[in-house]
Formats: C-alpha cells, sequence, structure tokens
C-alpha cells in the first residue's frame, strides 16, 4: 500500500512539477491577429471539419516580444483556426509555432507522465497466482493498449489545450526558460527518472532522523498547497478506485448493480483515508527532490507558483492529468472485468510488487 | 414510513407464519418463496411469488392478504385494494383483515372509511368490554388497554387518524382519557433531554406524546413537525408546524414558522396523502432496494396525483444523476422550481449538482438563492464558498466558509478539515484545489427529503 501511495505521490509532484504538453502553436493570421491553438495552422484551415470544436480565441499576450517561443516560420495567410479578434497589435511579434511538447519538454512532463503511466497500470496487474495464465495475458494485453503512454500523452494534451490562456502561459514560459526555472525543470525530470525510487526511498527513511529546517519545511507545504500536488494524488486515488469499484460491479454478476452515487461515496471514503499519507509522500519527494536548491531557490520558485499564471497552470495540468487518468482507469477497468469477471480472481491478499 | 414499513413487514411475517403453521400444504411453494423472499428483503421477487401464490389459490385467505400486503408495502395501491377487498371477500369479520384494511385506508387517506373499519375492530369484542371502552370513566381506561391490548391499537389508530385530519383536540381527548399520555407529566421536557440521544424512532414518540398531551409545548409541537418533516410526513408535518407556528407566542418565532412552511414544505401546495405514501414507499424503493424502475414509476405517480410536490422530483433527478444523466438531473430540478420556486431544498440540491458539474455561475445563484431562503444553511453556505472560491471569489470566500464554520461550531462541529483549508488560503493565498464542503446534519428538520 506504501508503495502505491508513493507512485500516487509521484502523480503530484508532476503536478507540482512541470508544464504539460500537446502542441501550442501560435501564429499572427491573415489580420494580424496572434493565434493559439493545439493545432498547426493549415493552408486551407477554412475546410477543418466543422464538428470539431474550436479552439478558444486568445487574447494577445501582454509581452509578447518577450517570449523566445516563435521558432518557425509564420504560418500562411488565411491560416485561420479560430474566430478573428478584431483588433490587431499595432507591432507583431514573432511568431511560429509554439508547441506543446516542446513546452512538456521544457519541463519534463511528457517524461514524467510516461514513468507515471507505467507505474499506475501496474495497479491494475494481478498479484502473481491471482488469476490463471491466460487471464493475466488477456490483461495484459488490455493494459498495453489502454496505458499506451503515447495515446495518454496525446489525450493529455488535447485536454490540456482546451484552457489555454495565452498571457498566463507566456508568464510560464518565461518562467521555465529562467536559469532557475530550468535548475528546477532539471531536479523534477530527475526524480522521475525510476532509477531514482530507491534514492528516494533511502531519503525518506532519514528524513524523521534528520527533519528539514522549518523554513524548508514550510516552503514545501506550501508549493504542496499552491501546486496541488497530493490533491490531485489523492484524486487520482479516488478516480481509480471508483473505476474498478465500478467496472467490478458491473460485471460482478447477480449482485445488485452499485449506483453512481454509492461508488462515488466510497470513492470519497478512499480518498479521505489516503489523503494525509499521501500528502505525507509528497512532502518527503519535494524535499528529496529540491533538496540541492536553496531555501532562497525554492522560495522564488513557491513565489512563482503562487502567481496567477502558477496557479492557471498547474490548474490546468492537474484537470488535464485527471481527466486523461480517469478515461484510462475506466476503459482499463471495465475491459480487463469484462474479460475476467470478478468471480475468476482469487480471493487471496495480492503479493508485494 | 419507516415506522409504517416495519409493522406491516412485522405483520406480514406474522401472518405467513401463522399460514405456514395452519396450512402449509394447501399454500404450496410460492406461498413459501414469497415469504422468504420478503423476509431476505428481496420486495420485488416477493411481491412476484405472492402474486403467483395468490393466482394459483384464489379462494385461500393467506396467499391473498399476504399479496394485498405486500402490493401494500411495495406501493402498488390499486393492486393492494383489490386483493384487500378479495381478503375481505373470503373472511367479512376476520379480525386481521379488518386491521389491515383499515391501516391501508390510512395509507391512502381515506380516514372515514378507516374509522368505519376500527369501529368495526372494536365491535368483535365482547360487549361489555366495549361498552366500557366507549364509556367507562377514564380512570380504568388504562387498565382495560392492558388488559386488551388489542384495544391500544384501535386507540393508537384512532389517534393517528384524528390528527392527520388535523382534529388536534379529539385526539388529544383520546389519548387523556385512555391513558396514552399522563395528565402530570411534562413530556416536552422529556423529549428535550433525550432528543439526539435515543433512536430516531423513540424521537418520534416522544415528541408525539408530547403533541398530544401539552397543547401549549410550542416549541416541542413545532419540533415534532420538524421530525416528521425530515422523514418525509410532509402532510402531518405541516399541520404541527403550523400548530406551534399558532401557539408560539414569540413573534420571532411565528416568523420562523411561517417561512419554514414555506420553505420546507411547499407553503399550500397540495400534497395528497397517496401521493405522500407513494413519494415514502419509491424511496425506499430506490435506495434500499436500488430498484430503479419501480421507484421511478411511483415518484412519477406521485407527481401526477401531486404536480406541485417538489420531493419527487428530486429523486428523479437522483435517479437521472446515478444514471450518469447530468443534464436529466438538472432538468429536473428546473422542473421542481417550476412548481415550487420557493422550495429551499430545490435551489440547494440544484447549486451543488451544478456545483459538481463545474458550472459555477449557475451554481452560485442556486446556492445564494438557497442560503437567502434559509440563513442558518451552513452546509449551502460552504458549498456556496467553495463555488465563489472556484470562480476566485476569494474574499467572499472566506466570509462565507467564517460564517459557516462559526455556526457549525456552536453544534459541536468542527470541520477540521474545512477550517485547514480556510487557514492555508489566509496565510498563502489560493491554492490549485478546491475547498471542502461536508454537510453534516444538525439542524432537525432540514436534513433530508
Amino acid at each position: 500500500m506504501t508503495e502505491r501511495l508513493a507512485v500516487l505521490a509521484v502523480a503530484g509532484a508532476l503536478v507540482a512539477a512541470s508544464p504539460a504538453s500537446a502542441e501550442i502553436h501560435r501564429w499572427i493570421d491573415a489580420d494580424g491577429v496572434i493565434n493559439y491553438s493545439d493545432r498547426a495552422p493549415q493552408p486551407s484551415a477554412h475546410v477543418a471539419a466543422p464538428a470539431e470544436p474550436a479552439p478558444p480565441a486568445i487574447p494577445p499576450p501582454s509581452e509578447p516580444a518577450a517570449v523566445a517561443i516563435a521558432t518557425a516560420a509564420p504560418a500562411a495567410p488565411g491560416a485561420i483556426l479560430t474566430p478573428a479578434v478584431v483588433a490587431a497589435p499595432a507591432e507583431a511579434p514573432p511568431s511560429g509555432p509554439v508547441s506543446l511538447d516542446e513546452l512538456f519538454e521544457l519541463t519534463g512532463t511528457k517524461r514524467q507522465l510516461a514513468g507515471l503511466t507505467a507505474r499506475l497500470a501496474r495497479e491494475f496487474r494481478p498479484a502473481k497466482g491471482q488469476v490463471a495464465a491466460p487471464a493475466q495475458a488477456t490483461i495484459e494485453r488490455v493494459i498495453a493498449r489502454t496505458f499506451r503512454p503515447d495515446v495518454v500523452y496525446r489525450v493529455a494534451k488535447e485536454e490540456f489545450a482546451r484552457g489555454l490562456d495565452g498571457s498566463r502561459l507566456e508568464a510560464k514560459l518565461r518562467w521555465l526558460r529562467s536559469p532557475l526555472g530550468r535548475k528546477v525543470a532539471a531536479l523534477e525530470m530527475a526524480t522521475a527518472d525510476p532509477q531514482h525510487e530507491r534514492e528516494l526511498a533511502a531519503f525518506a527513511a532519514t528524513v524523521a532522523a534528520t527533519p528539514p529546517s522549518e523554513r524548508r519545511r514550510q516552503l514545501v507545504e506550501r508549493l504542496d498547497w499552491v501546486s496541488g500536488a497530493s490533491e490531485v494524488s489523492a484524486d487520482v486515488t479516488a478516480a481509480l478506485s471508483s473505476s474498478v469499484t465500478r467496472a467490478i460491479a458491473l460485471n460482478a454478476g447477480g449482485g445488485r448493480r452499485l449506483s453512481r452515487r454509492q461508488i462515488e461515496s466510497q470513492a470519497e471514503e478512499v480518498r479521505a483515508n489516503a489523503a494525509v499519507t499521501l500528502q505525507q509522500a509528497t512532502l518527503v519527494s519535494m524535499l528529496y527532490t529540491y533538496r540541492t536548491l536553496s531555501d532562497e531557490e525554492l522560495e522564488r520558485y513557491v513565489e512563482f507558483e503562487s502567481t496567477e499564471a502558477g496557479r492557471w497552470y498547474n490548474g490546468l495540468l492537474r484537470r488535464a492529468l485527471l481527466t486523461t487518468l480517469t478515461r484510462a482507469f475506466e476503459e482499463t477497468a471495465r475491459a480487463i472485468f469484462a474479460a475476467v469477471p470478478p468471480d475468476r480472481w482469487a480471493r487471496a491478499a495480492p503479493t508485494p510488487r | 414510513m419507516i415506522r409504517a414499513g416495519a409493522t406491516l413487514v412485522t405483520g406480514v411475517l406474522l401472518l405467513a407464519a401463522v399460514a405456514t403453521a395452519a396450512e402449509r400444504p394447501a399454500l404450496g411453494s410460492e406461498f413459501e418463496r414469497a415469504k422468504a423472499a420478503f423476509a431476505a428483503g428481496r420486495h420485488v421477487e416477493a411481491l412476484d411469488a405472492a402474486r403467483r401464490a395468490a393466482d394459483g389459490a384464489p379462494a385461500s385467505l393467506p396467499p391473498v392478504l399476504m399479496r394485498a400486503s405486500i402490493a401494500e408495502f411495495m406501493g402498488e395501491f390499486d393492486e393492494a385494494a383489490t386483493y384487500y377487498g378479495k381478503a375481505t371477500a373470503l373472511a367479512p369479520n376476520d379480525p386481521d383483515v379488518i386491521y389491515r384494511n383499515a391501516s391501508f385506508a390510512v395509507r391512502i387517506g381515506a380516514y372515514d372509511r378507516a374509522l368505519a373499519n376500527l369501529d368495526r375492530l372494536l365491535r368483535l369484542h365482547p360487549w361489555p368490554i366495549r361498552w366500557l371502552f366507549a364509556w367507562g370513566p377514564s380512570r380504568i381506561q388504562p387498565a382495560l388497554v392492558t388488559q386488551y391490548p388489542s384495544l391500544v391499537q384501535i386507540v393508537q389508530a384512532q389517534i393517528d387518524i384524528l390528527m392527520e385530519k388535523g382534529d388536534l383536540a379529539r385526539a388529544r381527548a383520546l389519548a387523556r382519557a385512555n391513558g396514552i399520555v399522563q395528565p402530570d407529566r411534562n413530556y416536552c421536557n422529556d423529549a428535550r433531554g433525550k432528543a439526539g440521544q435515543v433512536s430516531s424512532d423513540e424521537t418520534f414518540q416522544i415528541f408525539r406524546l408530547a403533541a398530544l398531551a401539552q397543547p401549549d409545548a410550542a416549541d416541542c409541537i413545532w419540533w415534532y413537525g420538524q421530525w416528521l418533516t425530515d422523514e418525509g410526513f410532509v402532510r402531518l408535518g405541516r399541520l404541527m408546524v403550523a400548530e406551534g407556528t399558532r401557539v408560539t407566542p414569540s413573534a420571532g418565532n411565528k416568523a420562523s414558522g411561517a417561512a419554514y412552511l414555506r420553505v420546507r414544505l411547499g407553503g399550500d401546495r397540495d400534497v395528497s396523502k397517496r401521493a405522500e405514501q407513494l413519494f415514502l414507499i419509491a424511496r425506499q424503493r430506490y435506495l434500499r432496494d436500488g430498484d430503479v424502475e419501480g421507484a421511478t414509476r411511483l415518484f412519477e405517480e406521485a407527481m401526477r396525483l401531486s404536480p406541485r410536490f417538489v420531493r419527487p422530483y428530486h429523486y428523479r433527478a437522483q435517479i437521472a444523476w446515478d444514471g450518469g444523466d447530468d443534464a436529466g438531473a438538472v432538468s429536473w430540478l428546473e422542473r421542481a422550481l417550476q412548481v415550487d420556486p420557493e422550495s429551499w431544498r430545490t435551489h440547494r440540491n440544484l447549486g451543488r449538482l451544478l456545483g459538481r458539474l463545474e458550472r459555477f455561475p449557475a451554481a452560485e445563484t442556486e446556492l445564494t438563492t438557497a442560503v437567502g431562503l434559509f440563513g442558518d444553511d451552513a452546509g449551502g453556505r460552504l458549498a456556496l464558498a467553495r463555488v465563489l472560491y472556484a470562480q476566485g471569489k476569494y474574499a467572499e470566500y472566506a466570509r462565507e466558509t467564517n460564517a459557516a464554520l462559526a455556526f457549525f461550531k456552536r453544534y459541536g462541529q468542527e470541520l477540521p478539515e474545512t477550517r485547514e483549508f480556510l487557514a492555508r488560503y489566509e496565510r498563502w493565498g489560493p491554492g490549485v484545489g478546491l475547498p471542502p464542503a461536508p454537510d453534516p446534519p444538525v439542524i432537525m428538520g432540514w436534513n433530508y427529503d
């Protein structure tokens, strides 16, 4: 259980750490209006499928020129994916695609998400001997399909792109391009590497004996608060619980069908029970991740995360992550328990993995 | 409802046991199946088996009466009426049949028929007993009803009927005359001392006796009405709250009582007894049995009988939401507001639902209305605080949360998670997560629909 909670704490750390990914393209349209979209501008965008929701129209950023995100050539004239904004800026800033991929690379989100996906997929694997070998193989096939890292990443990007906000994004990018922003991102990416798991566990064991200074403790607590790291871990835990419960209830056979209210109530209980442990795990993970930052550096990071742009980014990433993972959990649980009904799972307690 | 249900269950099982002992060979397996299913709480299955049992032995009283009883329990009132009629035809003087007919008549609001049945039941007792029961001095009544317990049932049923008819004076006189209440006992003080420490049923009994024994005990009568409101007995609840409001000397309490009747009990909107009972049964079928189809049919029948009675709409919304139909849930609550725009509970439920759906501005409107209708709705205030926070209205969030926490604290509820969240917000500014919005029940009469 502790191990599982630690995995979920990593989900929280992911939110604390990163800008996430989908491609944000920025370009100047024929009217000189700055556009943002998760889709690259097309030469004949007016024939784009009308059924797809239009990307949000985003007001011009306040200081567009200061952000070094324009690397490609301007889009072709007429590449209008969003309704034209009436007023064009007097001076067009450097334009060109700004990729969500690039953003998520900068923050390590892509890499962290891949690791997180792999770890969460483990939650669905039966313990050794819990199901017969053919059922085990079936489950593995389901997991391989529903937790495909590229699919999870794409969905997360799409979800993230729904909430794009130009000026806030620019502020976030400015932070990421700063020396400290880069340093923080590097530390977060390093922690996401599986090879650090053992080191993190060893570090956690020392925290009780050598507790952090009061200032450091308060800084990570505040970082957890403004980033919502342990909150999202708890949300992911609840989502995992409800998806499994729902799938089991659907496939249990003979039993009474659980209502949504009952399932959510149960998930809420699971969430509440896990919350304290998850928060502790998150705080330890943060102490470990930022151990080489000075208090002043960490404070500057926390200050940025407390800004409107920082909170916007973390909120959006939290939502994208939760929606994406919930979808994956639902699909996985439904497929697993449809293929291997609950009565074919041994009741023996799972062995630790 | 719970009490009535429990009594009926006991009756059905008792009936089944007697019938089993007496007529086992003749009753067949369907009767046994119905009995077993009912005892196990599989009520739909029990009714199906009871139907087959009655169809298979239409001239045998036990299966016919069992079908009538289970049909009544399940809210299938037309079927129950038919089979009580058949039972009466089979055994017109059977005390159990007469009592069940009376009980059923009360359930569907046929009070005069119920009283006539109770009179018939009384006539089955030896004439000296009847004479003493009707005309004997008050001092012998307690001993009489102790010696003949069936008389107590008759009296209690008569009292309930008179109360439901709004004839409190006769109900009180009957209770005094038959020793149901003692003139020198302060039931209201008992109720104050025991409320919250004893079971819900005991609370009900104590407040009922207080309402019967002490016509001037406005607060106890009022509490009884509020207890009935939470339980779903909206008709008697209205009568009791209205009576408590009438007798209270406090102008402030009179205003509160009038507001309660308006925002909590639908004002003067008609709620037929049958609609109220169908609602109560449907709620049980949904919550207890998970019988979505049966409950839906009964809720909709209740709406047809009393279209301005909002509670069935709330449960149709709940069923829609449980089934994943969010838009349907919103729609049912909006329909409820069309029939009762001042229903505090409807605004509250809609506000909470819209909050869950992240339609925060609309949720704010509904929750603001809810706390405007009932200022002590601290749970609603926390829900409002949450949607304010979600919209970045942080100062308003803090104000509503502080007000709610202060209120809950008076009732011994500290809500540490809510308090902690607020403290962090005040220390560090807004975070990414949304504040918790617990909703502990603290004020009797405002908790359940």
